[in-house]
């Protein structure tokens, strides 16, 4: 049940370029990555068999282009803060708090991100991490420990103790 | 009172892409896609087991300080096929400059990765160890891998934006994968053996 591109477009753009920004901490990085994981949808002979299905693979394509990119250390000359005020207009912060907490995710480790992010934004389980990311249940827990801890050493009283 | 979850997503939601992210911006990559195929790389990465470059060529007319970090004169190398001799200059914490003698500037920058996958910045000797990586280049339609003094045709090779070579040059065999990125950044993925 492979749906039409602009309607799965439609249902998960964000989602895809969000998870990409978490683990690259650049706009214009996840929109390309964004952009290349619509068209290895569309070039796919993938049986998808429910939404979820198609939300889950469009997540881990990302996940994966991301992690790739980080690790071909492909470095643009501009600091988190730098990052954030370029997106000029198109991003308006509603307080310091929202602010803060992206820059909190940036400095997290890179295997970190991407778990703190599907778990606290796309809301997966733990065991729906495991599988997605081919990883052990206890490495999703640790890393979501360490994620936490360094959340709350960083943001303090804005972040729960859990 | 919100909870992490909540905080999370709300500052998440703040971001958005750029709304140029069409369908039709989709296809016209495709299409793009199709013929920019095996055109010269501008950017290309550069893979190892342990450690990552990228490389971003481009003329630069502009001045640059130079007095930023360790300078690295008349490293030996190849562009294209040639024996060249080249400057090595750094810029930034990892970040290099390639001074060629035909006045192409190369910019690389690059990480290597500790055993908690945390980012280490490269230095000079990590960028000269990448310079030798193969390099790909358009010439008269066909699609060329130049590797230091040899060069092989991989325009057969090429589908779908990518290209999977086994180059043997000398005794030692060399497993290429290059990926095309879009139509000015290619990836060059090496493993080697001896036989």
């Amino acid at each position: 049940m492979k749906k039409a591109l602009d309607e799965v477009m439609k249902d998960y753009l964000s989602s895809v370029f969000r998870v990409s920004y978490a683990i690259l901490n650049d706009k214009h990085d996840a929109e390309d990555i964004a952009q290349e994981t619509f068209l290895q949808y569309y070039l796919t002979t993938e049986d998808f068999e429910s939404d979820e299905h198609i939300r889950r693979w469009l997540l881990l394509v990302a996940v994966n282009r991301s992690k790739n990119l980080v690790k071909s250390a492909w470095k643009r000359k501009r600091e988190p803060m730098e990052n954030l005020e370029e997106m000029g207009n198109t991003v308006v912060f509603q307080t310091r708090e929202d602010r803060d907490l992206l820059e909190a995710v940036a400095e997290l480790p890179l295997k970190c991100r991407t778990i703190i992010h599907l778990f606290y934004y796309e809301e997966y389980k733990i065991k729906e991490i495991a599988e997605m990311l081919d990883i052990s249940e206890n490495t999703v827990k640790s890393q979501l420990a360490r994620g936490r801890s360094l959340l709350k050493a960083k943001l303090r009283e804005e972040w729960n103790d859990e | 009172m919100m909870n992490n979850k909540e905080r999370y997503q709300k500052a998440f939601n703040t971001i958005d892409p750029s709304t140029d992210i069409t369908p039709e911006r989709i296809m016209e990559l495709k299409e793009n896609r199709k013929m920019t195929k095996g055109r010269v790389g501008f950017r290309k990465t550069l893979v190892s087991l342990v450690a990552a470059v990228v490389l971003v060529i481009g003329v630069t007319g502009g001045a640059y300080a130079a007095d930023l970090g360790g300078f690295r004169t008349n490293v030996n190398t190849w562009l294209y096929g040639e024996p060249v001799q080249v400057d090595i200059e750094e810029i930034g914490e990892g970040d290099f400059i390639v001074h060629y003698p035909n006045g192409v500037d190369r910019q690389t920058g690059g990480n290597s990765f500790d055993k908690d996958g945390n980012p280490v910045p490269f230095t000079a000797d990590d960028v000269i160890d990448s310079l030798d990586y193969p390099e790909i280049a358009t010439i008269d339609g066909k699609v060329i891998m130049f590797y230091k003094n040899e060069q092989v045709d991989i325009t057969e090779d090429v589908k779908d934006g990518k290209a999977e070579v086994t180059f043997k040059p000398g005794a030692m065999k060399l497993y290429v994968t290059v990926d095309w990125t879009d139509e000015y950044t290619y990836s060059v993925h090496t493993e080697q053996s001896l036989f």
